[in-house]
C-alpha cells in the first residue's frame, strides 16, 4: 500500500505539478484524534464515483468500496460526503485509496476529522499524522485480530531497517488513540498492550505478540 | 472492481516506468485542438473506464466539442485518474480522451502557474507566441538566466542556462576542493544527449555573433552532469548579444547515443526571447556588479 500511494504521488506529480501545495488546513491535532477515538465508522476504501451538483457546489458525494473495514462496517459500497479540496475535503480522486473516519451517518467528512490519505494530508501541512492509518489499525486490532495488525505493521515497518526515531510518532499516536493503556518504553523495547517492539542500536529488529500474563 | 485492483497494482509496480515525452506549452498548444480550464464535477469508474463530467470556465483554443472526459485503463503503467472538485488546465483532442501523457494540470487557487499566465497573455494579445519564458534568479552571490527550448525537430526538450557566480557563499560543510571551483561564468546548453565525443561542439548564434560551446563532462560543479558549455568572457558577450536579439539559433551535430530519434543535426532550432521580459537585462546587470 505504501508503494502504491507513493506511486500515486509520483503520477499525480507528472500531471498535476501543484498537488501537495494546497492551502494548509487549520486542524487541531487533539480534536482530530478525539474524533478518531469516538468515530462510529472507520474503514480504508477506494473511491469509485464522485459527484458535485455543479461547480459551485460545496460538497462532493462519494461512492466508496470498503476494502478494509476497521470499525463498524462490513465490506461493500458506502455513500460518503466530503467538502471541496480547498476546504480540507478528502481528495475525490477516482481509485484513490483513503482512510475514512465517520463520526455519525450523514456526516460531511474532512481531513480535520481524521479522514484522508497520507500524501494528501501532508499537502495540507498535516504530515505529522503520516502514521495515523497504521496506528488506528493497530489500536483496533491488536488484541482481537492480531493477524490484521501484523499484516499492516508488515506493510509499514521493516525489521532491520526502520529507525526508532521514525517510529516515535507512531508510538505517540498509539498512546493518544488508546488512552486506556500505558505504553512502556525502555532503551531496547517499546510495549503496547501485548505487542513488543524490539530495537537494537535504535533499529527495529523485531516485533511480536507476547503471551498474556 | 477486480480490474481496478489490478490497475492499482500496476501503479504500484510500474508507474515510474511510464515515460511521457517532455514538452513545453507551445508544443502542447499546437498539438491539442482544445485547450481549456474546467472544473471536474463528477467522475466514475466502470468497466475499465473512467468517465468525468466537467464545466468549462475558460477556453484558450477550440470549441470543446465533447461533454465527457474519459480514459480507458489498459493495465499499463501509463494509466491515470482524475479528481472531482479542482480546476484543471486541459490539452485535449476532439474526443475528450485524457491520459497520463496528455499534460493536464491541476490548478490550485491562489498559486501561480506560469503556463496559465502565458496562455492568458497570449489570448489577450500581450505576447505574439507561446515560446518558453526566461527566468532570472539571484541569490548568495549567484545569478542565473534559464529557459527551455525544443531541439532536434521538436523531439527533445532542452534547457539553456546562463550562470554567473561572483562570490563564494558562506556555506557550512563545503569541501575545500568544491570551494575552489566556485566563481565562474558560463552558458550551458543542456541537451539530453550523452557521451558526445570530446571535440563535439554546437554553435549558438544571435543576430550578428556566433559562439561555440564545447562538450564538457561534469560541466556543473557539485553535480555530475555533462552538457555543451560556453565559458569565461564569451558569456558576457553572449548575454549582451541576447539583449539585441530576438532569438538564439542552435546549430551542430549531436550523436544522441541511445536516442536514435534525436541523432543528427540541430538545425531549425531557435530559442526565442519573446517571453523573456526583463530577465536578460537583469542578468546582464547582475554580471556587471
Amino acid at each position: 500500500m505504501r508503494i502504491c500511494l507513493t506511486v500515486l504521488i509520483l503520477l499525480a506529480n507528472v500531471t498535476t505539478p501543484a498537488l501537495g501545495q494546497s492551502e494548509p488546513c487549520e486542524c487541531d491535532r487533539q480534536t482530530l484524534l478525539r474524533n478518531v477515538r469516538l468515530a462510529e465508522t472507520i474503514f480504508y476504501g477506494a473511491i469509485q464515483e464522485a459527484n458535485m451538483d455543479s461547480r459551485h457546489s460545496r460538497v462532493i458525494a462519494l461512492a466508496v468500496d470498503i476494502i478494509d473495514p476497521i470499525r463498524g462496517q462490513e465490506r461493500g459500497r458506502i455513500d460518503v460526503k466530503t467538502t471541496l479540496p480547498h476546504a480540507c475535503g478528502v481528495q475525490a480522486m477516482i481509485g484513490n485509496h483513503t482512510l475514512f473516519v465517520i463520526s455519525q451517518p450523514g456526516e460531511i467528512i474532512t481531513l480535520c476529522g481524521g479522514s484522508g490519505s497520507n500524501h494528501y494530508r501532508a499537502g495540507h501541512e498535516l504530515d505529522d499524522l503520516h502514521n495515523l492509518l497504521y496506528a488506528i489499525v493497530v489500536v483496533e486490532s491488536a488484541e482481537r485480530e492480531s493477524q490484521v495488525a501484523r499484516s499492516w505493521l508488515n506493510r509499514k515497518f521493516r525489521k532491520g531497517r526502520e529507525r526508532r526515531e521514525e517510529m516515535e510518532d507512531f508510538f505517540s499516536l498509539l498512546g493518544e488513540l488508546d488512552q486506556s493503556v500505558l505504553i512502556t518504553i525502555s532503551d531496547d523495547e517499546v510495549v503496547y498492550r501485548n505487542i513488543v517492539f524490539v530495537f537494537d542500536d535504535d533499529i527495529l529488529v523485531d516485533y511480536f505478540w507476547k503471551e498474556p500474563s | 472492481m477486480r480490474y481496478f485492483a489490478i490497475f492499482l497494482a500496476f501503479f504500484a509496480v510500474d508507474a515510474v516506468a511510464c515515460s511521457c515525452a517532455p514538452t513545453d506549452l507551445e508544443w502542447r498548444y499546437e498539438n491539442s485542438s482544445n485547450v481549456f480550464i474546467a472544473v471536474v464535477t463528477a467522475a466514475r469508474y466502470e468497466d475499465r473506464r473512467i468517465e468525468a463530467e466537467f464545466e468549462v470556465t475558460e477556453v484558450f483554443k477550440g470549441d470543446v466539442p465533447f461533454s465527457v472526459l474519459h480514459t480507458t485503463l489498459t493495465g499499463s503503467s501509463c494509466d491515470t485518474t482524475i479528481s472531482v472538485g479542482p480546476e484543471y488546465l486541459f490539452f485535449l483532442g476532439d474526443e475528450g480522451l485524457f491520459s497520463a501523457c496528455s499534460g493536464h494540470q491541476r490548478l490550485v487557487p491562489g498559486q501561480p502557474n506560469s503556463w496559465l499566465d502565458l496562455l492568458r497573455r497570449y489570448k489577450a494579445g500581450q505576447t505574439p507566441d507561446l515560446s518558453s519564458p526566461w527566468g532570472f534568479r539571484s541569490h548568495d552571490g549567484y545569478c542565473s538566466l534559464r529557459t527551455t527550448f525544443r531541439a532536434a525537430r521538436g523531439a527533445i526538450l532542452s534547457n539553456l542556462s546562463l550562470e554567473y557566480r561572483f562570490a563564494v557563499p558562506d556555506y557550512d560543510g563545503w569541501e575545500i576542493e568544491e570551494m575552489a571551483r566556485v566563481g565562474y561564468a558560463r552558458v550551458v546548453a543542456d541537451l539530453p544527449t550523452r557521451d558526445e565525443s570530446h571535440d563535439a561542439t554546437i554553435q549558438l548564434s544571435t543576430n550578428d555573433k556566433t559562439f561555440t560551446a564545447g562538450w564538457s563532462e561534469n560541466a556543473m560543479p557539485f553535480r555530475r552532469r555533462s552538457a555543451f558549455t560556453l565559458n569565461g568572457a564569451d558569456v558576457h558577450s553572449f548575454a549582451e548579444a541576447l539583449l539585441e536579439s530576438d532569438s538564439v539559433r542552435v546549430d551542430g551535430t549531436i550523436n544522441g547515443y541511445g536516442r536514435p530519434e534525436i541523432q543528427g543535426e540541430l538545425t531549425d532550432t531557435h530559442i526565442r526571447t519573446t517571453n523573456a521580459g526583463d530577465s536578460i537585462e537583469r542578468f546582464v546587470q547582475c554580471m556587471q556588479q
